[in-house]
């Protein structure tokens, strides 16, 4: 048997074997859901297990223009999407976990949560065409590009018409307040920067003696005219995040005590046998990993997490592993 | 219309499927009705799959052309590999169903899947193909693509049911789901049957059970036959001695 023949028959395999799990899936749901058709779990499933593949976003995707995502269930499950998107899936504890789902699944969601109000029409379009509807028989949800526009395209929310008024984010065209967690990361990363640097010098200026020297670039004055402090919110380096700042502390602290420990050693120096392997090293990367230290903490074989695809709103190697080959790198100085 | 009464429970899972289903049974939990999460759109358009001579004569003409010959592939020369016999581009799966899911929300390729479902095209049949073109551009790898069957499935799935759409999920199996309810219904009935008949029955024998009147049997004949119970005694066995 050719190789060929051999992944069609292995497909035949798999296919067959979703079936019977999709099967055995609805039959467990339809034991709790009494008298409930097969064909309506099916439904629920797969609308559910869209939501679930794509992060949260194929709700607005399908619901931006239909029923769902209007729906107290649309909401609910978009407020998981947003849960998930907004990092607090992984507690909110001090915990490493917690900073790390901050960072990570806000951009790691982020191709997600983007796609989300953009995907919108496209089945909806599918369906009004086959029914002989208009195809673009859509409704407006916030920030929804127009369908089949440039932004919608490229998946992205049209975030030109949302602007900041000081404590809200604004529609300009329906004028309606959109959830800062229904936006994109980046959209709000900058403004958020603005406003920590604006809360920190606070007490050397009024508010508005700031200026944007380059697109992204700000400086802050204080009455005199002089600069106080800048801020470059186009900072794409490892270190100038949220974990990356986090890892670089925790890390300086390790370098630190292993430093102190390896000096300690030196001076109280009895068995030389015994201080061998007390000495300062340098950290690998690799015990930087959030993923190892997720993976170390839960008694976990890390091979297992990438080898074996999770699905879920806690599941961090899956909001984790799309960015797994395009995390930043921590700089050696 | 449900109104949920807490937060969504954290999901996990490594079938997408079961973690589908925790999904709805948490909504359902924290007081959804089934009707919030799939309303109910009115008829569904049914993707029959219908004969059609005109595809068979292409299945024909395209297995007329031959088949490689056995080995044909080692006598290429290293240096124009096939896309699939080098190191795919995605390695990773997750990134991998992110690029396969974008490319199937394509506004195009919406139109084209909807219109395949709504013509008889199975669900595995059209991800088996998706994940196949992708295997042989070199975008994945075999285990990858075998890894990312259900959730291509469930996203196809998803589509269609965005449709309203019947759709085939393997080969003709259109009714197969209203069959199983079906045959589960008849189950049901021939259960409330058999426990009907079962009553009859023992209300029956109920009614037919001797009953003995005391007062012309003796009370120490009765306690005898009680006794020895019911056995009848063939007429050629050996007596008591």
């Amino acid at each position: 048997m050719g190789l060929f023949k051999k992944i069609k028959k292995a497909f035949k395999k798999v296919v067959k074997g979703v079936k019977k799990a999709v099967k055995k899936v609805v039959k467990g749901v339809k034991k709790v859901v009494k008298k409930v058709s097969s064909s309506k779990i099916l439904k629920a499933l797969a609308i559910a297990a869209a939501v679930v593949v794509t992060g949260g976003a194929a709700l607005t995707a399908f619901g931006g223009t239909g029923a769902v995502a209007s729906s107290a269930f649309g909401q609910w499950m978009m407020g998981t999407s947003a849960k998930v998107l907004g990092g607090t899936a992984f507690g909110t504890g001090g915990n490493f976990l917690a900073k790390t789902g901050n960072f990570l699944a806000k951009t790691a969601a982020k191709p997600f949560g983007a796609v989300g109000g953009a995907l919108g029409s496209t089945a909806r379009v599918g369906a009004n065409i086959l029914t002989g509807q208009s195809a673009f028989a859509a409704g407006s949800a916030s920030g929804a590009p127009v369908p089949f526009s440039g932004a919608a395209l490229s998946g992205q929310m049209d975030t030109s018409r949302i602007s900041y008024d000081g404590t809200n984010y604004i529609d300009n065209v329906t004028g309606e307040i959109v959830p800062k967690e229904k936006l994109p990361f980046e959209f709000t990363q900058k403004q958020d920067l603005l406003n920590e640097a604006m809360d920190k010098n606070l007490g050397n200026f009024d508010g508005s003696g700031y200026k944007e020297v380059k697109p992204g670039e700000f400086e802050f004055y204080n009455a005199e005219g002089e600069v106080i402090d800048t801020l470059n919110t186009n900072s794409k380096r490892f270190l100038d995040t949220r974990v990356g700042s986090f890892v670089a502390d925790a890390g300086t602290r390790v370098l630190t005590n292993v430093a102190t420990g390896a000096a300690m050693a030196k001076l109280t120096e009895t068995d030389p046998i015994g201080a061998v392997g007390s000495g300062g090293r340098q950290e690998g990367a690799s015990n930087f990993d959030p993923l190892m230290i997720y993976a170390a903490a839960n008694n976990m074989d890390i091979a297992s997490i990438y080898n074996q695809p999770m699905y879920g709103n806690a599941d961090p190697s899956s909001i984790y592993g799309s960015q797994l080959y395009n995390q930043n790198t921590i700089e050696v100085a | 219309m449900g109104k949920p009464t807490r937060e969504v429970k954290p999901i996990i899972s490594n079938s997408i499927g079961e973690a589908a289903g925790l999904a709805v049974l948490d909504g359902l939990d924290a007081g959804f009705d089934i009707e919030d999460i799939a309303p109910d759109k009115g008829a569904k358009i049914r993707g029959e799959a219908q004969f059609s001579q005109e595809g068979l004569d292409e299945v024909t003409n395209l297995s007329a052309q031959g088949a490689p010959i056995p080995g044909q592939s080692l006598v290429n020369s290293p240096d124009n590999k096939y896309p699939w016999e080098s190191p795919a581009t995605h390695s990773n799966p997750r990134e991998a169903l992110d690029n396969i899911v974008s490319e199937i929300m394509q506004p195009e390729a919406v139109k084209n899947i909807v219109s395949a479902l709504a013509k008889g095209g199975a669900i595995g049949d059209i991800a088996s193909a998706i994940l196949y073109a992708k295997f042989t551009e070199g975008d994945i790898s075999i285990d990858t693509m075998m890894l990312l069957a259900e959730p291509v499935m469930y996203t196809l799935m998803a589509i269609g049911e965005e449709a309203n759409i019947k759709y085939n999920i393997e080969g003709n199996d259109l009714d197969e789901l209203d069959g199983d309810d079906l045959k589960e219904e008849f189950e049901n009935k021939l259960n409330e049957f058999n426990t009907a008949v079962g009553k009859i029955k023992n209300q029956t024998t109920q009614r037919l059970k001797p009953k003995i009147d005391t007062n012309v049997v003796p009370q120490n004949i009765l306690d005898k036959v009680k006794e020895q119970g019911t056995e009848i005694r063939s007429l050629l066995s050996k007596g008591e001695e």
